[in-house]
């Protein structure tokens, strides 16, 4: 499976080719703009999102996360030496693994939420209506459908939210909430904070979220891998940390809001990585109160 | 000029690496290298595939037949009376360790060289007995190589302890390793060495597949050696004496930290998922099973699809290993 994205990496072309070089190796391709980069603000959405996919990209290509390096006597001289070179920054002297679970969902995230935060104007008073900051609180509920994986699990459970919002300072906004998670019946909490560009009608989010869950330590496989599952589990910590992303958000009539899409991904917080989660929001409806 | 530092120290952090490892002479790890019989390889693996192919299946009901997983195909008796009976031809006097609830007892096989000067660190080789249908390479390959490493450590004296195990049931989940370092019977394993699948090569361009996030090649005809953070230092240095001594055509698959995350969960598929789970350093030396080899869990795992020479390079190459981790005393 290649986990590098290609359609993102093409972005970053493309944003070389509309005059910002973001990699001196792609300075291959003609100097054509790309029709729509020629404003400011689409520049700069193209160059956080080309930014982030290079880096994403050379990520899992050369520096971090997994590696393989090889030799032997069948390898020519050259093919050795650049083994070795590559053995000697192996990442396992530092906790790569659990970085690349934060980092490399993280980073199409972030590109959603970028996208998102960067089409519209930073702050929340663009006079597009009355936004709920400045009317007090929003609640809303939602469902969303977690995953959560382990070194030898992986397991999807159907959830349901109920979250309070509110105004810190200009588009920073806070959020706590409950879930309620099925199969077996298990709370959640959790507490945000977000960056809540407003255009008009349309409402993105991206932000942190901390949680307290068990999740992680609830086994529902069947018996095979079970005692290693067990193992797995065990001294798994209750909390977690993960981004969310909020791109497809609406706010009609400055009262009711439509949430079709929602993004969070994170890790239980030690040991760091071991258990990803990976919720994905179907729905949502909410009230400005 | 504080991003410039911070810059500095991030730059810094990503640009030192260690050096590989420095070893210690190997003539003597070699020597034990050469000890290697591979002519004794396959009879193993041709008497363990047909007991395998004559033995009663294990109860299955608990457990539904996929894909890969033929759940009613199981054996494992006749294959550890065998490696039992293995071990005694050359001299050891195993023990056979039972945990477990019917119908998931798990009957491990242990036997093992004391060590002379630090008996209390424990050098461990091991192999899982149990296989689906004959089970050539699935894992009475790993099986012989243990075996065969057993014949020639009996005639040796080592620094540390040097322990052979037959797990049993890795099929129903690593149950016999698990099992094995949960109740504390791992404490003392210095690296663990675990033989799993390796015995099967394609030359072809395009017969290797990788797990996601690895890149292992186009050609199935190295031998694939996984390790995590804690077992890196022992990798290197297996990678090194293979260099050194040019045994055997090697790829290190390497996942930081634990290794136990969901991207790098196909390199937990085998008895070392327990110990990297508890962090007792362990590699897992393996021709990558279903990465590679089509007959991975079906009735066509048998001996004529083996390479016996790639058996052979492994062989020495874990042989020289033991003799550097274990210190061999000439």
């Amino acid at each position: 499976m290649d986990l590098r994205p290609k359609a993102q990496v093409h972005l970053a072309f493309c944003v070389q080719r509309a005059g910002c070089s973001l990699d001196p190796r792609t300075d291959t391709a003609a100097a054509e703009p790309v029709p729509g980069a020629e404003t400011y603000r689409d520049k700069t959405v193209y160059v956080v999102a080309g930014s982030a996919a290079t880096s994403y990209s050379r990520y899992f290509r050369r520096t971090n996360c997994v590696d393989v390096a090889s030799y032997g006597q069948f390898s020519p001289a050259w093919q050795l030496h650049r083994a070795e070179h590559e053995f000697n920054h192996l990442p396992g002297r530092s906790d790569v693994n659990p970085r690349c679970l934060l980092s490399a969902p993280s980073v199409g995230v972030l590109v959603l939420g970028a996208l998102g935060a960067l089409s519209g104007p930073v702050h929340a008073h663009d006079g597009a209506g009355v936004s709920s900051s400045r009317r007090g609180f929003a609640l809303s509920a939602g469902f969303s459908e977690l995953l959560v994986l382990g070194p030898v699990s992986g397991e999807t459970m159907p959830m349901a939210d109920l979250v309070v919002e509110g105004k810190v300072y200009h588009a920073l906004h806070w959020a706590g909430g409950a879930r309620l998670g099925f199969g077996p019946v298990s709370p959640e909490a959790f507490a945000r904070i977000s960056n809540v560009p407003r255009s008009k009608s349309w409402l993105p989010a991206v932000g942190l979220e901390v949680g307290v869950s068990d999740r992680a330590q609830q086994d529902t496989g069947d018996v095979l891998l079970a005692e290693l599952r067990s193992v797995a589990r065990d001294g798994v910590f209750p909390m977690y940390v993960a981004f969310h992303a909020v791109p497809l958000r609406f706010e009609v009539w400055d009262t009711f809001r439509l949430t079709v899409l929602q993004l969070t991904l994170g890790t239980y917080i030690a040991p760091l990585g071991r258990f990803t989660r990976v919720e994905v929001g179907v729905v949502g409806v909410g009230m400005v109160l | 000029m504080k991003r410039c530092y911070a810059f500095a120290l991030l730059l810094g952090s990503v640009a030192c690496s260690p050096a590989l490892p420095e070893l210690p002479d190997l003539s003597a790890a070699s020597a034990l290298a050469q000890e290697v019989d591979a002519a004794r390889l396959m009879p193993w693996v041709e008497q363990l595939a047909s007991d395998h192919t004559d033995d009663e299946r294990l109860p299955c009901s608990d457990f539904a037949t996929q894909d890969q997983y033929p759940a009613c195909e199981l054996t494992n008796s006749a294959a550890r009376t065998l490696v039992r009976e293995a071990f005694v031809s050359v001299g050891y006097q195993p023990e056979t360790i039972t945990r477990g609830d019917a119908p998931l007892v798990t009957h491990n096989v242990v036997a093992e060289v004391l060590g002379r000067e630090r008996p209390e660190e424990v050098v461990l080789v091991a192999a899982h007995f149990d296989a689906f249908y004959a089970g050539a390479d699935d894992n009475s390959s790993g099986v012989a190589v243990m075996l065969e490493l057993a014949r020639i450590a009996a005639e040796h004296h080592f620094a540390r302890t040097v322990r052979f195990v037959g797990f049993d049931l890795e099929e129903r989940g690593a149950l016999g390793s698990t099992r094995y370092v949960e109740q504390g019977m791992a404490d003392d394993v210095v690296v663990a060495l675990i033989l799993e699948c390796v015995g099967y090569t394609d030359h072809r361009v395009g017969s290797q597949d990788s797990p996601p996030g690895f890149q292992l090649g186009d050609v199935g005809d190295t031998l694939a050696l996984a390790a995590n953070g804690d077992s890196l230092l022992f990798a290197q240095q297996m990678m090194a004496i293979n260099h050194e001594l040019g045994l055997s055509k090697l790829r290190a698959a390497v996942s930081g930290g634990s290794g136990a995350f969901f991207l790098t969960g196909a390199l937990l598929r085998s008895d070392n998922g327990g110990f990297w789970l508890r962090g007792i350093p362990a590699l897992m030396l393996t021709d990558t099973a279903n990465y590679r080899n089509p007959n991975y869990h079906r009735a066509s795992d048998t001996p004529d699809t083996l390479d016996p020479a790639f058996m052979a390079g492994v062989t020495r190459l874990v042989a020289a290993s033991l003799a550097v981790f274990a210190e061999v005393q000439q």
